[in-house]
């Protein structure tokens, strides 16, 4: 027996293969682009912090190592 | 486990305890020693299930191979385009104009206080590029000397943690609370104190202990503007029973200050003074410096008698169980022994004192509790022959009549002269009564208090249900609480003012004479929070405009003409402000009243023998080194660390001894209910080796229902047994009645983790190669290598492994990074654990992980018992990676990722590894790490990678992926700071200039790091100590963690 013929009656037409290609590429494309995070509903989770402003005390006396 | 135990000792029998044997049987768990099935199954099973589940072709769905195919190049278009919007971790961008303070790659040092807890111990925080990022203890502060607790060095992640309170917040009806202003806060609670004050209304303000001159200060100011204001402060965790015994015994308030480090014989009365009790930092220093083998100095011997098992117990040369209500009765026979029978002290002429022990006995007490009479009869003699170089420590938790007995047994055996001279214990306002904290519940509930201020407490979560503290609360017109997270009492307030995180606040501490602490900002607020000692002064002054610089010149001010003066220097103020600012200490010449003085037995005939031993179940309401009293309850690093004698994590218990389980019908992840009167709790069950029968012992400030996302509802509050008037003391009960609840609950105890016998080859290894390497002190005085000719013997029979090295050996000319670590000094109390975690960047990876086999901890304290599990002796190893010159990890690596550097690191490349687990495989020591999830990002809703907890992270050490494995490093990145800085001198590298952060944690000085090949170095020494061992030396992996085998001061066992 041929087992290339084996699983014949699967088999996608070549045009039909390529519609899928460019079906597959562009929601790929759309799913990137779309701001879906327009559509996230806005939670207070811990990550939505605003960016922290780090700045040293000024008054405090810093030592230039640990050893005094 | 087999409830009849009748394989293992005799129950109730403490006749084995200290019996020296040669071989001694050493287990980890109560699983092992009874072979459980469950134990030995994970010791198979080195990944867990779940790692190591087979493929079941059967149960996989039928696939074709086109579909098979189709699915995934879907799955990796798909994994491309997810990969787009990958975690954004921000932009990396220079300063505009670069702080003139912060030099890139270098870190500022900064010296401050602690208020973790009222010890106020002197810190030192690290920060890089303006961010905390390490706090670690003040080398010149007297009391801790660079040393800090495990909550100490977590404290670092409560800055940054992202639940803090940001904004202000209020709501009329105390609850659903909403952002406010400061303004409109100040505004309403000025007229709410305003109001109360001119109607005759109490104003309280609840605070923890106050240690801070310029506070107290701060509230006698407060008091000019609002005469009904009135200051209550509690502590969980108090010293009020010794302190009210010590007025007792000389009319003095201040408290001596103990020199450990002078004691001979010291005798720990259910005292954790090398754990959980107060000032555990400082005597852990001093007990190690009398556990010297270096300085040739004698051994110090310490008898522990307790009815729970505690840190102090298991560093302890003889430790005797005892119910904790019995223990008074022993002091009384002590002091009958000392002063009826062999006539000792003064005290023998004294009638007061004589008729009041001629009552008891210690022969009969020693057969009543079937206590091993060669111990204590050793005892007596010991505490007889070292006169004045014998101290008894009494627990914090024991009564006040206990404490009393005790000090009169110190004033009889000599123990007051190892009271300092130097330095005394002083309070800046003592703590409130309970009838004054009673008298305030009752005004609060007929309405005489217009206003409760929360000073950074939380009593609704502390204070004794008795009181009925919340409900009073809702009878207030006005409660503020001025915290940092959310928390049981501000659920109950109107306003909730959010506080500065102590490493952005000023302040001054006063614990002891002679000196001052101070405390400074390291960081300008991260958010629109305030001080707390501020928000008060706004108060007094509501016409003044709030600005940060506000209470850093009051104390300032406050300096200038209060203590200043006294220091008796010859600089100017602000220069000697900056000084003490650079130290974080400020010594000044005061002298306060000897503590000690004459002894007034007048209340000894009322006071002593008051507890009376039961025959119920004793609850012993007990602290712990994780979350103190609740307030580190959102705290990861600290929720993860393994309690020191369980090993347990995430959870508190009730442990219960094994005859006491044998006689509830239950076992460990059962539950009983605890009755203590008309208050149940529920608590999952703990079967502990070496706790006294019928002793339940459970961890407070558990139990948290009001707190950030990581505590919230871990654990049982224990807290809601406490009594406001109790019969012996606030944490122990010995009227409880226990009995077994229906259901389950699953308690994780890391002690079973990483078994190092999961093969044939090792298997029952600790049995036969000498894990653990023990001896007695006098045995080492007479032949000081006896434990390495007793290791030569046994090597002998270890064919075939015993052969040569495979492989030849490098000579390692140049650096050779080692380290040695001290048993007989490591207390194991985690400090190095929580120093590591911080240090290398170590995420916290949740219960269910670590249920799993998966906590992340590059160290890891093993603990292995000896003899019965009536009464277990217990040694304590720490555990990293030995950093192997023959490492078994390297040679199986397939992509070389972890390889050995020619200064003998075994070092590893993150980015390389691909996760095959082959090395932690063949790790001998089972001390490599997996991150099998990104548990940052697994955690918690990716809670660890908050904004504000990125800012945590020490920029020298990777933060690691999924599918890395990972392993202490020696501290790599100290090592190259040190390597660049020998660089830019043109000098050779030091190794002494380099220490870990293990060591620089360890209050015990129990770990030394550096260069073998450095000459006169400590390290060189201690690799080449008498008593130096490495950990399975025989499977010739060439190990770099140099042991020093423990010795146990304790007499010959005759046959």
């Amino acid at each position: 027996m041929n087992s290339n013929n084996s699983g014949e009656k699967n088999k996608i037409k070549r045009r039909n293969f390529f519609y899928y290609i460019g079906a597959a590429a562009v929601t790929a494309l759309v799913a990137t682009k779309v701001p879906f995070s327009l559509f996230k509903k806005e939670k207070d989770s811990p990550q939505r912090t605003s960016s922290i402003k780090v700045k040293e005390n000024p008054y405090a006396v810093k030592r230039s190592s640990n050893n005094g | 486990m087999d409830n009849n135990r009748t394989d293992i000792n005799e129950p109730g029998n403490n006749a084995g305890e200290n019996t020296e044997t040669k071989d001694p049987n050493y287990w980890r768990s109560l699983k092992e020693l009874y072979n459980d099935p469950e134990f030995i199954k994970a010791k198979n099973n080195e990944f867990g299930d779940e790692a190591s589940t087979p493929m079941d072709v059967n149960k996989m769905t039928g696939l074709s191979r086109r579909r098979f195919i189709a699915l995934l190049s879907a799955s990796a278009a798909l994994a491309a385009a997810g990969c787009a919007n990958y975690r954004d971790k921000g932009l990396v961008v220079p300063y505009n104009q670069k702080p003139e303070e912060v030099i890139l790659g270098i870190p500022n040092f900064y010296a401050s206080t602690c208020t973790g807890c009222s010890a106020a111990c002197g810190t030192l925080i690290k920060t890089r590029e303006g961010r905390p990022i390490k706090v670690d203890g003040n080398p010149d502060h007297p009391v801790n000397k660079g040393k800090l607790c495990t909550r100490g060095q977590a404290s670092i992640i409560n800055l940054y943690d992202p639940t803090r309170l940001k904004e202000p917040l209020y709501s009329a009806e105390k609850k659903n609370h909403l952002q406010t202003t400061w303004d409109e806060a100040y505004k309403n609670i000025v007229n709410a104190m305003t109001s109360a004050n001119s109607s005759g209304k109490e104003i309280a303000v609840i605070a923890g202990t106050i240690t801070s001159p310029a506070l107290k200060k701060l509230f006698d100011d407060l008091k000019l503007v609002y005469p009904a204001l009135k200051v209550y402060s509690y502590e969980l965790f108090n010293n009020n029973a010794r302190r009210n015994a010590w007025i007792k015994s000389t009319g003095k308030r201040i408290m001596p200050v103990i020199q450990l480090d002078k004691a001979k014989i010291i005798l720990a009365l259910e005292s954790d003074f090398l754990g959980n009790d107060e000032n555990a930092i400082e005597y852990t220093r001093m007990f190690s410096e009398t556990r010297n083998v270096m300085d040739g100095k004698e051994f110090s011997r310490l008898y522990s008698v307790e009815g729970a098992i505690s840190l102090t117990g298991m560093n302890a040369d003889y430790r005797l169980r005892l119910r904790t209500d019995a223990i008074e009765e022993l002091v009384m026979c002590l002091l009958n022994e000392f002063v009826i029978k062999k006539k000792k002290s003064d005290f023998t002429s004294d009638s007061k004192v004589t008729s009041v022990l001629g009552s008891y006995d210690l022969d009969k007490f020693i057969a009543k509790y079937n206590l091993n009479t060669k111990t204590v009869k050793t005892l007596v003699e010991d505490l007889e022959k070292n006169e004045g170089k014998a101290f008894v420590m009494a627990g914090d938790k024991l009564a006040e009549s206990t404490h009393f007995a005790v000090n009169l047994l110190n004033e009889v055996i000599g123990g007051n002269k190892l009271y300092s001279t130097e330095t005394e214990d002083v309070e800046i306002l003592p703590l409130s009564t309970t009838e004054e904290i009673d008298a305030l519940v009752n005004n609060m509930n007929s309405g005489k208090v217009g206003v409760v201020i929360h000073l950074d407490s939380n009593p609704a979560f502390h204070f004794s249900t008795d009181y009925n503290y919340t409900e009073a609360l809702k009878k207030v017109q006005t409660v503020v609480t001025c915290t940092e997270l959310i928390n049981e009492s501000s659920d109950t307030s109107n306003y909730i003012l959010p506080i500065h995180n102590q490493l952005e606040a000023w302040g001054d501490h006063k614990t002891r004479t002679g000196f001052y602490s101070m405390q400074q900002p390291v960081i300008s607020p991260l958010y629109n929070t305030r001080q707390k000692e501020a928000i008060l002064l706004n108060l007094a002054k509501p016409a003044e405009q709030y600005t940060e610089k506000q209470y850093h010149d009051y104390l300032m001010k406050n300096w200038q003409t209060a203590i200043y003066p006294g220091m008796g220097t010859l600089l100017g103020f602000s220069k000697t402000w900056n000084s003490i600012l650079h130290d974080g200490i400020a010594y000044v010449s005061e002298k306060s009243a000897p503590t000690t003085g004459t002894f007034s037995t007048d209340a000894l005939a009322s006071y002593t023998g008051k507890v009376k031993a039961g025959s119920d179940f004793i609850v012993l309401l007990q602290g712990n080194n994780t979350l103190g009293d609740g307030r580190f309850a959102n705290n990861g690093w600290l929720m993860e660390l393994p309690n020191p004698v369980t090993k347990i994590v995430w959870d508190n218990y009730a442990a219960v001894s094994v005859q006491t389980a044998a006689d509830l019908g239950i076992n460990s992840n059962d539950l009983i209910d605890v009755t203590i009167g008309n208050k149940k709790q529920t608590f999952p069950v703990f079967v502990q080796p070496g706790l006294a029968d019928k002793v339940i012992e459970v961890s407070l400030g558990y139990g948290r229902t009001v707190c950030g996302i990581v505590g919230q509802g871990i654990g049982v509050n224990a807290g809601m047994l406490m009594a406001k008037n109790p019969a012996i003391s606030e944490r122990i009960y010995n009227n409880a009645q226990v009995s077994k609840a229906s259901g389950t609950y699953e308690l994780i105890s890391t002690q079973e983790h990483q078994p190092i016998d999961e093969n044939p080859l090792t298997k029952d290894i600790q049995y036969r190669r000498g894990i653990i390497r023990e001896g007695r002190y006098e045995e080492f005085k007479k032949n000081k290598n006896f434990l390495k000719e007793e290791l030569d013997k046994e090597r002998r029979d270890l064919t075939p492994i015993n052969k040569e090295h495979p492989y030849q050996e490098s000579d390692y000319k140049g650096v050779k990074w080692g380290m040695s670590i001290d048993l007989n000094k490591c207390t194991g109390c985690g400090s190095c654990v929580v120093a590591c975690s911080v240090e290398n960047n170590i995420p916290v990876v949740g219960k269910e992980q670590v249920k799993a086999n998966r906590e992340m901890m590059w160290i890891r304290i093993d603990r292995y018992y000896s003899g019965t599990p009536d009464s277990p002796k217990a040694n304590l190893q720490p555990m990293l990676c030995q950093h192997c010159d023959f490492a078994p990890c390297e040679n199986v690596c397939p992509v070389a990722a972890t390889t050995h550097s020619s200064d003998g690191l075994n070092s590893m490349a993150y980015n390389r590894c691909v996760g095959t687990r082959y090395c932690s495989n063949n790790c001998p020591y089972k001390v490599r790490r997996f991150n099998y999830f990104d548990f940052r990002d697994h955690f918690n809703d990716s809670f660890q990678y908050a904004d504000s907890l990125s800012l945590l992270m020490n920029p020298e050490v990777t933060v690691r992926s999924r599918g890395v494995m990972e392993k202490c490093s020696f501290c790599l990145q100290r090592i190259m700071f040190e390597r660049q800085n020998a660089i830019e001198q043109g000098r050779a590298i030091k190794g002494s200039n380099v220490s870990t952060a293990c060591q620089d944690a360890c209050p015990a000085y129990a770990i030394n790091f550096g260069d073998y090949n450095e000459e006169g170095s400590e390290i060189k020494k201690w690799r080449n100590h008498e008593l130096g061992y490495y950990v399975l030396e025989e499977i010739k992996v060439k190990p770099n963690v140099t042991y020093i085998a423990k010795l146990r001061n304790t007499e010959e066992e005759k046959a």
